[in-house]
């Protein structure tokens, strides 16, 4: 490094005084080193603060650690900045022009570009290039994200348009024919499925099962990615359709086609970026009303009624006007003419309801059930079908019109079963039957001694008690078994369903075949299957299509094991409660008294409220309380609007999503969020809301053909440890043309049309999706030339230039020794040195200082 | 009574969140005895056998010492527990659970939380009262039983903890991990000893449960890949229950035999996937001696004579600190040979290993300096900075517990060229900038006893290169701040040229070259500190004082970057 205060454009005393000149005077201040050294130091105050943050104590006891406070002075209300926006403000951009300028403008004036010199020349131009490289390369940077699905499932009618749903739990379609409705559910998705059937045994394949309603039946089709011709059907509760001997096929429907296909993905969605996302009720695509300048760390209300807090609120209004949407294909913007602006924004809140009284009438009840070493509070609200219920049905709240129609509304009522058979022969003209009973009934007739005909079997697990009924003109005689309240089925459903016990004998013999029956509200789902012993436990492939020869009705009457019953008229609440042996006792509740209703368990009322009214505000989650996994992904960010369209004006709160998707099947990138807010405009349009992410659309869809994860030794036990990669297998569409495959995986990004595409989420839950980083890079090579080329010019005035100053003073302790040996001569000889050879030698000596 | 069980079983279901919270304090287990193993057992049980077994945890092939400490570690924190070998407390948990019990035994680490828990045992009365000595004991060792930790009475200290997430939650969640860690069916369903028969690398293995009925290796499903051989299953089901009894019987010479015994059994049911047995051996023997990082005594013993040298040029120090010196570098050396190893990664992918490595390097380099130095005034000084560099990172990974000498898998993310070639980098600057804070402070102390304010006029490199290779006369400021910027140099370009890398791995790995991490603004921050050193070494008069206290800031702000950043606030560098 060169001292400029020696170089040749230093000022000099001897120098004239000039008259002042504005532009001399800015270039002369550029030129110092001084200046270099301020702007240096405040550009490093300004990154410690920007991310570190500062820590200041709040106390005067400055040695306990609980006394000092940190913060991120870029979160503060005065700046709302991301790292990336604290780096990229006008301040920061104005510092780094004019450490720039000054670089440039100190090398050009004051170091003379020498062969010692080089390397500060070097470094000093490295610097401008990276800045150039900067300025091109954050000018033009977009960066973002995307969920990519790996198959979607094709459906196909004769005459009717293909349909397509993304292979992702929960997606479903409806297909109306000719032959009346078909609905399809996709219920399973296994990424490694093992193939079975030769030559492809040992294989295995992405294996996706869709659940369809037929007019007819309702079956799972099982499809085998890129294994179409083991594409088979399963009947619930009878196995794959080839083995069942009355069907013998795989395919069980061949009305329609199914099929895998791929997902393409033609947008990502902008880091860091907010946008309004509106779409007409009932279409899929959304358009976008981009938000800017929106906070991000704290709170803005416009009212403190808006929202509930545990610490005062202070109202800090926001007002961002929403320009027009950018839509995909630029359609129109269903809110049309509507003026929105955003008015509030809350970092972490969540929506909650509370009820207060001064409504119509509404009974709410809410308790709390304590039992097993826990207690858990619930909160019942008799007119809604949803929260009128808690655990699965076993506690309810209901209403009464009168206070006397309370005890009969609390006693169970019985099921019906009726059971019909046909004329068979005859000897056997047909009959009906029917039976009513209550859960206590079935207890009870468990409990009574068994039949003489079972009178020293081994006990099993059905056989107990209860005798055979004969039905009437049939050889068949029956028996319940048993009734389960809400059976949990895959689909999601839960029915009741009678278990019933049938037996005849074979005319000429005295065995008799006894098998059993599981009787549904909706007959499709009845299926007969025989008896269970403790030798031969349920099989679920044993079960078979119901005996035709036995037409059987089932009305259950599903029976809570805790009711609470609120009476209209007096608005009094009593609770009923079934004992073991399913008898229902009465109970009346005070609010605040633990009411022990069964052994073992016990009931607390904590309010009731006849004429609750719902108030449902964003409840602002203590800092504390907030999960940083959430807050990080911004899932706890709520934004209020306000759209005022023909002069009528509404407030509404959203919430986050990190994509604004089609369907809450596709929502499992968004952490399982999908909640649009539905709502009707003044013209009557309905339309639904989305507070999320801008997106732009990608030069070429995206389509993700396989999803492979690569293990550590051992194998992927289920945890992150075990995993030793990830790679998504790529391709593009352009047009209709597919590039060739391209591997995505840690530190291996793929190119495509100027987008990088990068591995960044993957889905654990099954290998359906991944999530790929999406950006742009231009300037990276100026970036890079300019680092290079400031690492050569350190290195070269580090290391290189004292070695060549060494040469040169070598050099001229060489010379000047070889002048002084003749000199020396010369005066022996009789000589005397002149002026202009001192000056030779002290002139070498002054290039080689510099 | 089935409908009382469904609905039990439902409100269990539907108040998960209400029952986490319950979890630390059900009803109080009924109180055992604390015995403990006899002394005579302790002594007699040889488990040396252990040291040729494996275990497969967290995706990798452990010898059984090293994931006894990481488990052990888990339950009852970073020092071993008195009197007792990791892998002996491991087998004493899992065969007599019940004497833990009440054993002081579950590790809380911050003093805070261990002083509230105090405060609140400290008024139970009655047959719930804890002795002021136990509690006296708990605030030292962190250490405290499963029983108190239950006590009702404590329950809502808990509550209020598990609701800040920022502050106390995750050490909640870590005790609750240490109180699962130490349960049975945990332990043996993660102790997975026993290799896959007929199967291959990334075949899970399974633990000893396996062999026994019910398990998988006692089937016979001819489709399936797992082809146990029946004598061998036999084999080490009867080892493992002979084993057990005689453990609970603290009968040590069945126990030695079973241990011998189970060590030949275990390989045998798939020797193409067991780890290598002397592999094994060497872990054993690396965490068996404390990660050898008792070696800073070496390098301290060296400092001495080497500050001796230095201070009064005396040839004999010379001659013994860098002898001591050379071989503490050559244990260090060792240390990280055997840890590339048994780890089979070069040490690098964690903080203990970067530490660590980031000293060796630095050694390395003042080897190289010391011998270009040999005739100048600055030798041993070189070695000096580089001693105390390495004493002050290995006491570092000694000592603090957050510097996990744990050997595991890297995260995908750094399985890349470049994690070698940049982190390599620029712990290497890390290491050279703590060494010139070293030639600064001494230069500091100089000057501030008196020393007048002489500088190196050549500079850094420079100033080794007019020596013309001939020793003169030179104050010992100019000495050190030679030193210093000859240090400062290296570190200059190869923070620079580290963070250059580091943008380029960024660039193909996150896809941006820079994201404005904190971590890497701060090691932006740290050169920008060097980077004014240089311009201010131009303009002011004082130069020494200068180099040598921004020297020191410079060291400041990197270790603020290694230490606070690292831990405090995370950012996409959180593993390094």
């Amino acid at each position: 490094m060169n001292d400029p205060a020696h170089s040749p454009g230093a000022s000099s005393p001897a120098t004239p005084r000039r008259s002042w000149n504005p532009v001399r005077a800015i270039l002369e201040l550029f030129s110092s080193v001084r200046l270099g050294i301020i702007l240096l130091f405040i550009l490093f105050i300004y990154c410690t603060i920007g991310s570190a943050g500062i820590l200041y104590p709040v106390a005067w006891n400055i040695f306990d650690t609980e006394n000092w406070r940190h913060e991120f002075v870029r979160t503060w209300r005065a700046f709302e900045m991301t790292e990336f926006e604290w780096f990229h403000t006008p301040f920061f951009t104005a510092l780094i022009g004019l450490i720039a300028a000054n670089i440039f403008i100190t090398t050009i004036r004051r170091i003379p570009l020498t062969v010692l010199s080089i390397g500060v020349w070097t470094i000093h131009a490295g610097i401008i290039i990276l800045c150039i490289g900067s300025v091109i390369y954050f000018g033009t940077k977009v960066e973002g994200d995307a969920p990519v699905i790996r198959r979607a499932v094709t459906i196909n009618f004769p005459d009717h348009p293909p349909v397509t749903i993304a292979a992702m739990p929960g997606a479903s379609a409806e297909v109306r024919t000719d032959a009346g409705a078909y609905f399809f559910q996709v219920s399973q998705v296994q990424p490694d499925w093992p193939l079975m059937s030769e030559p492809d045994k040992g294989k295995k394949a992405y294996s996706v099962s869709v659940f369809i309603r037929s007019p007819k039946r309702q079956f799972i089709r099982q499809l085998l990615d890129g294994f179409p011709q083991y594409t088979e059907d399963i009947i619930p509760g009878m196995g794959r359709a080839v083995k069942q001997p009355d069907i013998g096929v795989p395919i069980v429907d061949d009305s329609f086609t199914l099929g895998l296909a791929p997902f393409p993905q033609d947008r990502f969605w902008v880091m860091n970026s907010a946008a309004l996302c509106v779409r007409d009720t009932g279409t899929s695509e959304w358009t976008e009303r981009p938000i800017r300048g929106l906070p991000r760390y704290n709170d803005y209300l416009s009212s403190p009624g808006d929202a509930w807090s545990d610490e005062p609120l202070p109202v800090l209004p926001l007002n961002i006007p929403l320009g027009a949407a950018t839509g995909k294909e630029e359609k129109a913007d269903p809110l049309g003419e509507a003026q929105v602006r955003v008015i509030g924004f809350l970092r972490y809140a969540e929506a909650r309801s509370s009820f207060a009284p001064g409504g119509s009438f509404n009974p709410m009840a809410e308790v709390t059930l304590t039992g097993g070493g826990t207690t858990a509070d619930f909160r019942l609200l008799a007119l809604d079908e949803k929260e009128k219920s808690a655990l699965k049905g076993e506690l309810e709240l209901r209403l009464v019109d009168r206070e006397s129609d309370v005890q009969a509304a609390g006693t169970p009522q019985p099921h019906k079963l009726t059971i019909r058979v046909p004329r068979l022969s005859d000897e056997y003209p047909g009959g009906e039957v029917t039976a009513s009973f209550t859960r206590a009934d079935l207890i009870r007739s468990q409990q009574s001694p068994p039949p003489p005909e079972f009178a020293g079997d081994t006990p099993s697990l059905m056989r107990a008690g209860v005798p055979f009924a004969p039905i009437p003109g049939s050889p068949f005689e029956f028996r319940v078994r048993q009734v389960v309240d809400r059976l949990q089925l895959s689909e999601g459903q839960a029915p009741t369903v009678a278990i019933v016990e049938f037996r005849y004998q074979e005319p000429g013999t005295e065995d008799w075949t006894t098998f059993q029956r599981w009787i549904f509200e909706d007959p499709t789902r009845n299926r007969d299957m025989p008896i269970a012993t403790e030798e031969k436990p349920n099989d679920p492939h044993t079960t078979r299509e119901p005996d035709a020869r036995l037409v059987t009705v089932f009305e259950p009457k599903p029976q809570p094991t805790v009711l609470l019953i609120a009476a209209r008229d007096t608005g009094r609440l009593a609770a009923f409660a079934l004992d073991d042996l399913g008898d229902p006792h009465r109970f009346d509740l005070a609010a605040g008294a633990p009411t022990e209703v069964r052994p073992g368990l016990t009931l607390t009322l904590k309010s009731y409220v006849p004429d609750a009214q719902r108030v449902t505000k964003p409840f602002i989650v203590p800092r504390e309380r907030r999960d940083r996994d959430i807050d990080t992904a911004q899932l706890g960010n709520l934004v209020q609007i306000e759209i005022t369209d023909r002069g009528e004006s509404r407030r509404l709160w959203l919430p986050f999503h990190a994509y604004a998707v089609e369907s809450d099947a596709l929502a499992a990138a968004n952490m399982g969020r999908y909640s649009p807010t539905e709502i009707t405009l003044a013209s009557g349009r309905r339309v639904e809301l989305m507070f999320s992410r801008e997106s732009r659309r990608l030069p070429a869809p995206v389509i993700l053909d396989d999803f492979i994860l690569t293990s550590q030794v051992g194998g992927y036990t289920g945890i992150t440890s075990s995993i030793r990669d990830w790679t998504s297998v790529i391709r593009f569409r352009d047009g209709d043309q597919l590039s060739e495959p391209s591997r995505v995986s840690s530190n291996n990004p793929a190119e495509h049309l100027g987008y990088w595409f990068f591995q960044k989420t993957w889905d654990p839950n099954g290998l359906r999706y991944t999530g790929l980083g999406i950006g742009n890079r231009e300037g990276v090579y100026t970036q890079l030339a300019g680092c290079a080329t400031a690492v050569a010019g350190m290195i070269y005035a580090f290391y290189v230039k004292p070695i060549i100053r060494r040469r040169r003073i070598a050099a001229v302790h060489a010379t000047v020794a070889a002048q002084r040996a003749v000199t020396e001569r010369d005066v022996l000889l009789g000589g005397v040195p002149t002026p202009a050879d001192n000056d030779d030698i002290l002139a070498s000596s002054t290039e080689v200082r510099r | 009574m089935n409908l009382v069980v469904r609905l039990l079983t439902l409100v269990l279901a539907f108040a998960a969140p209400a029952l986490a919270r319950q979890e630390l304090v059900p009803t109080p287990p009924e109180p055992a005895v604390s015995e403990k193993p006899s002394d005579e057992f302790l002594k007699s049980v040889d488990m040396s056998p252990l040291s040729r077994v494996a275990v497969h945890h967290l995706g990798r092939f452990k010898s059984f010492r090293s994931f006894a400490r990481e488990w052990i570690g888990a339950i009852s924190g970073p020092r071993p527990m008195p009197g007792m070998s990791d892998e002996f407390f491991y087998f004493d948990l899992l065969i007599n659970p019940h004497r833990y019990d009440d054993a002081d035994i579950i590790y809380v680490k911050p003093q805070v939380m261990r002083q509230r828990l105090a405060e609140e045992l400290a008024k139970l009365t009655g047959p719930q009262a804890v002795a002021p000595e136990r509690l006296a004991a708990f605030k030292k060792s962190g250490r405290i039983s499963e029983v108190l930790l239950r006590t009702p009475d404590i329950a809502p200290l808990f509550d209020r903890w598990r609701a800040d997430l920022i502050s106390t939650a995750k050490f909640v969640d870590q005790l609750q991990s240490a109180v699962n860690a130490r349960d049975v069916e945990t332990m043996s369903r993660t102790l997975c000893l026993v290799p896959p028969p007929g199967g291959d690398e990334k075949t899970p293995w399974y633990p000893v449960d396996a062999v026994f009925a019910g398990g998988p290796l006692t089937m016979s499903d001819p489709t399936s890949p797992i082809k146990p051989d029946p004598k061998l299953v036999g084999a080490l089901r009867e080892e493992w229950q002979r084993l057990v009894l005689a453990w609970r019987d603290e009968d040590a010479s069945v126990v030695n035999a079973s241990l011998v015994k189970l060590a030949e059994l275990l390989p045998q049911f798939n020797p193409t996937v067991y780890p290598d047995q002397m592999r094994l051996k060497w872990e054993t023997w690396y965490f068996n001696s404390g990660n050898l990082t008792w070696i800073w005594l070496v390098y301290l013993v060296s400092i001495v004579f080497l500050l001796m040298s230095v201070a009064y040029r005396w040839k004999t120090a010379r001659v013994l600190g860098l002898t001591v010196f050379l071989g503490a570098f050559a244990m260090h050396t060792f240390a990280l040979g055997l840890r590339w190893y048994v780890s089979g990664r070069w040490p690098n992918s964690n903080m203990f290993e970067a530490v660590t490595t980031s000293v060796w390097m630095g050694a390395c380099l003042a080897l190289v300096l010391e011998v270009i130095a040999r005739r100048t005034p600055m030798r041993n000084l070189f070695a000096l900075t580089a001693a105390t560099a390495s004493m002050c990172a290995l006491m570092a990974a000694r000592y603090i517990p957050e510097l996990s000498p744990n050997i595991n898998n890297m995260m995908p993310v750094l399985h890349d060229l470049w994690l070698y070639i940049h982190t390599n980098v620029i712990i290497a600057s890390y290491a050279l900038i703590f060494m010139a804070s070293v030639t600064a402070l001494l230069y500091l102390v100089r000057r501030a006893f008196g020393g007048s304010a002489d500088f190196a006029r050549a500079g850094g490199a420079a100033s080794l290169l007019d020596s013309g290779g001939k020793v003169r006369r030179v104050s010992a400021g100019e000495v050190f701040d030679g030193a210093t910027m000859i240090l400062m140099e290296l570190s200059f370009v190869m923070l620079w040229s580290g963070l250059v890398m580091g943008a380029i791995w960024a660039d193909h790995s996150w896809g941006r070259p820079w994201g404005w991490d904190p971590k890497e603004v701060f090691a932006l921050c740290t050169f920008l500190i060097f980077l004014i050193l240089v311009h201010v070494r131009l303009v002011v008069r004082d130069k020494g004082l200068w180099t040598a206290a921004l020297a020191v800031v410079g060291c400041g702000v990197m270790l603020f970057n290694w230490i606070v950043i690292n831990f405090i606030i995370t950012g996409l560098h959180s593993y390094a």
